[in-house]
């Protein structure tokens, strides 16, 4: 099958002037005129908005990315690591010798 | 204003400096597209005419983006398109209803207006019948007279997609027209 036959490659003239009465949306200067009119008043909040949402979208995305990769990077740190977790460790150390002690005491 | 004597891209190129009589001649020359399109996304006489109205603000606030070497009318429907779905979402609520007759013609024999109004109901309501989609691309193609590579890349579908909107669309609109005009 040829693409023209299945799809009717033109537009049907009939159907278009049939489709453009029906859609026909009257006064297009007044349209103009009330456009004009909005465009000369101060931007409605919507407006603002929807110029910032693009942009605005785009910075919370890389600061949720940064935020992300920040976390799971400290989360991932091992418990070994900096001078604040080593004390910690040797306290825990010195505290389990001392409940081994006490127990070992306990048994006697 | 002066509609034939400039181009759409000297028009912008002014408009972009700030002139609004410059975007006021642009948006007379492409309202007719522009508003026709949004009535057959939205079926809505009020809210098509706000997202018409919607889609020439955000292009003025836009128009620094605008490429220079393209075609102005294309990147206008974009944007009336985008508007036009924004408002749908925003009013999802409100219930469709077909296309009130009589907006225009005015100053007209009145029985020519009522037969007028009569026909244009019943295009606006069997166009209603037909999904979103291939409503735009008919109004597209038959009306606007875009081409069907042209239609996908607005539509942003496929380019077969956009033959098989229009094949089925059209199909059916004959369909109910067909109907329609057999009922008394």
């Amino acid at each position: 099958m040829k693409q023209g036959e299945s799809f009717e490659a033109r537009p049907d003239p009939v159907l278009g002037a049939r489709l453009r009465a029906g859609l026909d949306p009257g006064d297009g200067a007044r349209f103009v005129q009330s456009l004009l009119a909005r465009l000369a008043a101060p931007p409605r909040p919507v407006e603002v908005l929807a110029q910032w949402a693009r942009p605005g979208f785009a910075a919370a995305l890389l600061l949720a990315s940064a935020l992300g990769y920040w976390m799971t990077r400290h989360s991932l740190e091992p418990a070994g690591a900096g001078p604040a977790a080593e004390v910690a460790a040797a306290d825990l150390t010195l505290d389990r010798d001392a409940l081994m002690v006490a127990a070992f005491d306990d048994t006697q | 204003m002066r509609i034939h004597s400039e181009s759409d891209i000297e028009l912008v190129r002014r408009a972009r400096a700030g002139d609004r009589d410059a975007f006021g001649t642009l948006a007379l020359r492409h309202a007719g597209t522009v508003r026709r399109l949004t009535r057959a996304v939205l079926q809505h006489p009020e809210d098509a005419e706000d997202a018409a109205q919607d889609g020439f603000v955000n292009a003025w606030l836009s128009l620094h983006r605008f490429d220079d070497r393209q075609a102005f009318g294309p990147w206008l429907i974009r944007i009336a398109l985008n508007a036009a779905r924004d408002l749908r979402r925003r009013r999802r609520v409100r219930r469709t209803e077909a296309l009130p007759p009589g907006l225009a013609g005015e100053g007209r024999d009145p029985e020519a207006q009522a037969g007028d109004a009569l026909s244009r109901e019943r295009v606006a309501r069997s166009l209603g019948a037909l999904p979103e989609r291939q409503r735009a691309a008919l109004v597209l193609f038959e009306v606007e007279g875009y081409s069907h590579a042209e239609i996908a890349a607005l539509l942003g579908i496929p380019e077969g997609t956009a033959r098989s909107d229009l094949f089925h669309g059209r199909r059916r609109l004959r369909e109910l027209l067909g109907e329609e005009g057999s009922q008394p």
